[in-house]
């Protein structure tokens, strides 16, 4: 008998149920994706996408689905997030690469990994006990309601700050260190080689980064369900409480509801494109054109 | 000259200024941490437990929660993980063994890629129109009980699971696979019998990793549908549950400041729980990278 001839009969065979691994794991991961799809599917007959995404007219009962208002609330919390936390994130990438130490580095890796491990339900806790009055003393009770979207923002700025600081980081390294030498050389300032020679080579990255950091708000639920308010309101005023998307479903998602399914596949739509499209302009080299 | 020195002390200015500012914007995540361990610490300590609160917390106590977050993250791993294994396992050399199938590559890749991105409770929202349509179907299966969050877990940890095993399958010396294919062995057999062992000890540590992060989950659990009053730890995997983190959410929405205290409190304990997971997953890890070193 030679050895070979078996290891080949059971190669093949574990090959097979190999593959099948492969198989299953895609096969459960589009499973997912159909089921919104089967549940969303009768509603879209029922109701123009237009009115859905335009009007701000929500009244399940009578079938009026407008839904302006928690997508505004999403996309105002998200901005609010973003205001800060990309900043924040480049200020922080560039101490962390340019002015740090070895040793204050880790330690700003470990402060960063504790950040990430921290849980949503956890910043939510602390939005409601520290940063909610905190603001109510700040801006007065009668203007900033109990509930509200700054707030709701602010926390989520921290939140994705772990991982906007992550991305600048692996932009800030993907630059081309030459100029930055150069740069040096030609006798600039530190400050004048970040300001005018790192960060707008590594613009592309940072839009990039934007869009990433923009998706991930949108997608934070918890901290939203908890913070931001219940109940739809169009308005535009971050002092106020105005439900989000992912709010809506946290509250009602249990339901069961049509708007549910919408909600869900909305939301999934649009952090795949928004995803597709950051991936886009981080692909983008600068200073390609003028080579 | 004096011209050129007063331009040069002002660029020295700048730069002082700018280094000024990047440090002070760094300290604010390190603020951020302290205030937010301090205001945890100072609320679950200030806690009020008046009798109503008390009630709820002798019945409910975290014990029912800690349990239901146990049983969930263990039976979700092993619903996914040997999948994920023998996935990562097909994968983790694709010239080789998946190179008849590119198509099946470039889904399973996309798919993966996607899906650690999608947020948390859109799968919630997934998993409420998979199991409302089999509950039509076969009304045993029921909805909100142990057995489907840890599918819906599962699920949601089934790509990080994939990802983390490549990586690690991928990170095995390349000694180990070239000695046996110099002796003869085949695709399969080197990566079942050579390369799955000397991965062992990574992906234990990564198993815990993940764990860690998926511990502190709540969102796709609210959406499938959490009961606001458990008594009693699981039972089996048709009951209901209740986990840690779902239990803050609920306890922390409440206006009585009782529950609030308690919503606190179960922070710092769940807090305690990721730091213990994480430790140990780093002391293993590194234990791991040790000993490879040793033997090169």
């Amino acid at each position: 008998m030679i050895p070979g001839a078996s290891g080949r009969f059971r190669s093949s065979t574990g090959a097979w149920v190999l593959r099948a691994g492969a198989i299953l794991t895609t096969a459960l991961l589009s499973l997912m994706i159909v089921a919104v799809v089967i549940g969303s599917r009768g509603f879209f007959g029922r109701v123009s996408l237009v009115h859905f995404l335009f009007s701000a007219e929500w009244r399940p009962a009578s079938g009026s689905l407008g839904a302006r208002s928690f997508i505004g609330a999403s996309m105002r919390t998200a901005f609010i997030a973003i205001l800060w936390a990309v900043p924040g994130s480049v200020a922080l990438g560039l101490y962390i690469s340019d002015y740090a130490r070895d040793t204050s580095r880790q330690r700003y890796r470990v402060i960063l990994d504790i950040l990430t491990a921290i849980p949503a339900v956890v910043y939510g806790v602390f939005a409601l006990m520290f940063v909610n009055p905190l603001l109510q003393t700040l801006l007065g009770p009668d203007r900033l309601q109990p509930f509200n979207t700054l707030s709701a923002g602010l926390v989520l700025g921290v939140f994705i700050t772990p991982y906007t600081t992550a991305l600048v980081s692996t932009v800030l390294r993907k630059g081309r260190s030459g100029m930055r030498t150069a740069a040096m050389a030609l006798g600039a300032t530190r400050a004048e080689t970040i300001l005018r020679v790192v960060l707008p080579d590594a613009l592309p990255g940072l839009l990039s980064v934007v869009v990433l950091a923009f998706t991930r708000a949108l997608g934070e639920s918890i901290i939203m369900g908890m913070v931001a308010g219940s109940g739809p309101r169009a308005t535009a005023n971050p002092l106020l409480a105005a439900e989000t998307m992912t709010g809506f479903l946290l509250r009602r998602g249990s339901g069961g509801e049509d708007a549910v399914f919408l909600f869900g596949s909305v939301l999934f739509v649009l952090t795949v494109l928004l995803y597709l499209l950051g991936d886009w302009f981080g692909r983008r080299r600068p200073g390609k054109e003028l080579r | 000259m004096a011209a050129y020195r007063r331009r040069i002390q002002a660029r020295r200015r700048q730069d002082r200024l700018f280094r000024i500012a990047v440090r002070i914007a760094s300290l604010i995540p390190v603020l951020l941490l302290l205030v937010m361990i301090l205001t945890l610490v100072v609320r679950s300590m200030a806690a009020d437990l008046g009798s109503e609160a008390r009630r709820a917390l002798h019945l409910t106590g975290l014990a029912t929660a800690a349990a239901g977050s146990f049983w969930v993250i263990a039976s979700g791993l092993a619903v996914s993980a040997p999948i994920a294994l023998v996935a990562a396992l097909w994968m983790a050399h694709p010239t080789r063994l998946s190179r008849k199938d590119p198509l099946l590559v470039g889904v399973f890749r996309t798919l993966v890629r996607q899906a650690v991105r999608i947020p948390n409770v859109v799968y919630g929202v997934f998993a409420l129109a998979l199991f409302l349509r089999l509950n039509a179907l076969a009304p045993a299966l029921g909805i909100r009980n142990l057995g489907n969050a840890s599918i819906l877990l599962g699920i949601i940890m089934l790509p990080n699971l994939v990802l983390m095993m490549e990586q690690e399958l991928k990170d095995v010396p390349d000694g180990i696979d070239e000695a046996s294919f110099a002796l003869g062995a085949s695709w399969v057999a080197v990566m079942v019998r050579q390369v799955l062992p000397a991965a062992a000890g990574a992906m234990g540590a990564g198993i815990l990793r993940i764990a860690a992060r998926m511990i502190g989950l709540a969102s796709p659990f609210i959406v499938l549908g959490a009961p606001s009053f458990v008594s009693a730890p699981p039972a089996g995997f048709g009951d209901r549950f209740i986990s840690l983190p779902v239990q803050i959410y609920q306890w922390a929405v409440r206006p009585e400041s009782a529950y609030r205290g308690m919503a606190a409190f179960t922070s710092l304990v769940l807090l305690l729980c990721i730091l213990l997971l994480d430790v140990a997953a780093d002391t293993w890890k590194r234990r791991v990278v040790r000993r490879r070193e040793g033997l090169r």
